[in-house]
């Protein structure tokens, strides 16, 4: 092997490095006020945190970690408080550990966006730009960029960012609203 | 696969984001319960008796073959008032130490029992150590931040010590008035052939033990009597406090008869030490202890 053979699989390998990284770089996604949604991800996807809602109101994720540090702290405080009172003191720094592990985790670690569920609609009724849910309630969101017609029942849906995928035409699917 | 992709999840979160709100709240509901219930498992376990305080009756050497019923020792609620503390070293059946909740060492001298000495005191202790060391314990009408106190002790299952072991056969009632309820837990352990009195060591059912029974920093207790296969009767003395009156009562007093003298102690029916207390119309009347 030659030395300038090695010099131009070098420079292959350098100019397909930068391809890919071209590819893997998220689409021109943004949310209504301009800003790019916290949980975009190079695939043109966007992860969500949050998996309840009551009525139009999501359920902040870290306040039920915060919640199920609460009845740790409280059980734990109740058995050792006997025997040692400063044990006291984690009943309000368990939780407040939870819900600051959940919020570096949702922000830092793995950026995920806050959502709304607005409403749920058939593959048909979707329209180029809706935000929509690609598995069930919750879950990563994606943007639509183009429905196909209808082969044997089903629809190919196309998000911004490349990636596709299929339903019936009587599939239900949650728009949404991306809060951050 | 687990881990997956956004777009192409593996189960766990496939499943997860496909479930319906109901479901994922029951789920979430049932994964809570369930740690919860594991976590106060782990933090709560059942009040477990010794080997010895439970099971049938025998008449052996072994001590751990000497047992008692928990029907026969009542049960006692604790009250707030009272102290809890965690047994950390335990001297002899009557005696022992431990931490409060506020970590200061507390030593306790039990009230109602003395302490075997010679023949069979070396099971005795054992026994008292597996019933109380490392255990929670509650000092009935204990002062809180005393150094050392005599008190009734309930074990974690609620059931008075003193009472448990003079049961057990693994020590013995202090002599003196007021002491029936543990002369007739000592008669039944006799007559039962538990503990002590199953063994070789046995005294003989006349003899008892005699003691002035004292709270102290230094209690010493030496034996006399002794014959050759039975054990003396246990004898504490102490300088350091008064004796303690004990009344003369047929062991069932109850919180609020008649009583007399003043200062003098009982145990009721129930295993609740009782003192005599005169009131504010001058009458004397049996008062938890």
């Amino acid at each position: 092997m030659t030395a300038d053979h090695e010099a131009d699989l070098a420079v292959d390998e350098f100019f397909t490095a930068f391809a890919q990284r071209r590819k893997t770089t998220p689409p021109n996604l943004t949310l209504p006020d301009g800003s790019r949604p916290l949980g975009l991800t190079p695939d043109g996807l966007v992860r969500t945190t949050g998996w309840l809602q009551f009525g139009a109101r999501p359920i902040d994720s870290a306040l039920v970690a915060g919640a199920v540090g609460l009845l740790a702290a409280v059980m734990i405080t109740i058995r050792v408080l006997p025997v040692f009172v400063g044990i006291s003191g984690l009943l309000p720094l368990l939780p407040t550990a939870c819900y600051l592990f959940w919020r570096v985790l949702t922000k830092r670690l793995l950026p995920s966006s806050g959502s709304r569920n607005l409403a749920t609609v058939t593959v048909p009724e979707l329209r180029v730009g809706d935000w929509v849910r690609l598995h069930g309630s919750i879950g990563p969101v994606g943007e639509v960029a183009a429905v196909a017609a209808e082969v044997d029942g089903r629809r190919e849906v196309e998000f911004l960012g490349g990636v596709t995928k299929e339903w019936s035409i009587h599939d239900r699917l949650h728009l949404v609203e991306l809060l951050d | 696969m687990i881990r997956g992709t956004l777009s192409a999840p593996g189960w766990p979160r496939g499943w997860w984001w496909r479930s319906s709100q109901l479901r994922r709240l029951a789920v979430t509901g049932v994964a809570t319960t369930v740690g919860l219930a594991l976590s106060g498992a782990a933090l709560f376990p059942p009040a477990t008796r010794p080997a010895f305080l439970g099971g049938p009756t025998t008449a052996t050497d072994s001590p751990h073959e000497t047992t008692t019923t928990d029907s026969a020792v009542p049960v006692v609620q604790p009250t707030p008032e009272d102290t809890a503390i965690t047994v950390t070293t335990v001297s002899t059946v009557a005696q022992f130490e431990g931490v409060d909740s506020a970590g200061h060492a507390v030593a306790v001298r039990v009230h109602g029992i003395v302490a075997l000495t010679g023949c069979w005191s070396a099971e005795s202790t054992a026994q008292a150590k597996e019933a109380l060391l490392g255990k929670h314990v509650w000092l009935v009408h204990a002062p809180a931040g005393q150094p050392y106190v005599t008190a009734q002790v309930l074990l974690p299952d609620r059931h008075d010590y003193a009472l448990t072991m003079v049961h057990a056969g693994a020590a013995r009632a202090d002599t003196g008035p007021g002491q029936s309820a543990f002369a007739a837990a000592e008669a039944d352990s006799q007559q039962s052939r538990r503990g002590l009195w199953g063994s070789s060591c046995a005294p003989a059912p006349s003899v008892g033990s005699t003691t002035t029974q004292t709270t102290s920093t230094g209690t010493t207790t030496t034996s006399a009597g002794q014959s050759t296969a039975s054990p003396p009767p246990a004898t504490s003395t102490s300088a350091d406090e008064p004796p303690v009156t004990t009344t003369s009562g047929d062991g069932h007093a109850r919180v609020g008869q008649p009583c007399s003298p003043e200062g003098a102690t009982d145990v009721t029916a129930q295993g609740q030490a009782v003192t005599c207390v005169r009131g504010p119309a001058g009458n004397d009347r049996w008062r938890k202890s």
